[in-house]
């Protein structure tokens, strides 16, 4: 066999391998040392776990059965759909998503369409009109940005550059 | 006490008791008393509720581990056992179809969340419920490696919470259920072939814990 019959270990700890298969794993094991030594972990790891099974919190049977025929009696519709959606938690938790996505919209819508996007624009096009002007004037060479309206506003009165 | 006998109450899990309407000293097998649960018997159905009660809720814990949603989810299963027995056709046993519901019903449990009570049952889980440790049986004697041996078990049973849920899975149906790598692929509705490879990476996962 030239593969290692990595998966056929824990079958073979159960003796759940068809003869055929039980013939050609054996075998190999025969002959790999590494599969030899993998299989004895594999059968440590699962000997602890059988021996070791936690054992779930008690359970009080009168009640679980009572809870249980309640369960069985109650009309389909409500015991399905109801109790699902009426998690009070979920429902707690769906109701502040909703308030936090309201809040996030109007203050996207109030960035989008308030004073501040406004300005922007009124500048652009304040600036984008004066642009030739702006050119002839010998000031502009000085000023570092074009974004001070105040200096803009007063570009009437300055003194044109000659020739 | 083993886990199945403190999970069932007057005895061992899945033990049969005699089913109502059986005559005295013969028990009805499940199959049969599913037969009669589907014709409306609620006797039958409480037959095969008292012989699954420890062992669902067991394995529901097992895969879910937590008290409350074992219950639930095992009640779940029960539920549906009422409601479609008519749809058990005997292609396989009983146990078998059953485990099929329940597993299912835990998997979808964790997929679905629940994340939410666990976030906060958290707390009060964690002082109300012995931890893996203690809920393991107490060693024989007291030695000092005793200890250490307590230690890696609990180790142990971490990583299997680790686990991949359908590894997990097939992993507690064979250490814990017992059951054969045709019936694990049975109840995951897989084929074997994808049990043993489930069984094997569960397996390596734990090795990498013991070295």
């Amino acid at each position: 066999m030239s593969q290692h019959p990595d998966t056929a270990f824990v079958p073979l700890l159960r003796n759940e391998l068809a003869p055929a298969e039980h013939a050609r794993v054996t075998a190999h094991l025969a002959s790999c040392a590494a599969c030899a030594r993998s299989l004895e972990e594999t059968r440590e790891i699962l000997a602890r776990l059988g021996a070791s099974v936690p054992a779930p919190p008690d359970v009080h049977w009168g009640a679980y059965r009572a809870q249980l025929r309640e369960r069985v009696h109650a009309p389909v519709a409500i015991r399905a759909g109801w109790r699902r959606v009426m998690q009070p938690l979920p429902l707690a938790l769906g109701a502040a998503a909703v308030a936090l996505l309201v809040v996030v919209a109007a203050q996207t819508d109030f960035r989008a369409g308030g004073p501040p996007n406004d300005l922007a624009v009124f500048e652009e096009v304040v600036i984008g009109d004066r642009l030739p002007l702006l050119q002839q004037y010998p000031v502009m060479e000085r000023l570092d940005l074009l974004e001070d309206l105040d200096i803009i506003r007063q570009l009437d009165v300055l003194p044109v550059r000659e020739g | 006490m083993s886990a199945a006998t403190a999970a069932t109450p007057g005895g061992v899990a899945g033990q049969p008791e005699a089913a109502p309407g059986t005559m005295p000293g013969v028990e009805a097998t499940d199959e049969a008393l599913c037969a009669r649960a589907a014709g409306g018997d609620e006797p039958a159905f409480d037959a095969l509720v008292s012989r699954y009660q420890g062992r669902a809720y067991r394995l529901a814990w097992s895969i879910l581990r937590d008290a409350e949603d074992a219950r639930d989810v095992s009640q779940e299963a029960f539920v549906t056992l009422y409601r479609s027995a008519a749809t058990f056709r005997g292609g396989s046993r009983f146990s078998t179809w059953f485990y099929r519901i329940l597993v299912n019903r835990c998997l979808d449990h964790r997929r679905r969340g629940g994340w939410w009570r666990r976030l906060v049952d958290r707390d009060a889980g964690d002082e109300g419920e012995p931890s893996l440790t203690e809920r393991q049986a107490a060693p024989a004697s007291d030695p000092a490696g005793d200890i250490d041996k307590e230690r890696m078990m609990a180790r142990l049973w971490t990583e299997v919470d680790r686990l991949a849920p359908r590894q997990r899975a097939a992993l507690l149906l064979h250490v814990q259920e017992e059951l054969p790598a045709s019936d694990i692929a049975a109840v995951l509705g897989c084929s074997e072939a994808t049990v043993r490879v489930h069984l094997h990476r569960a397996v390596q996962a734990l090795k990498k814990t013991v070295r």
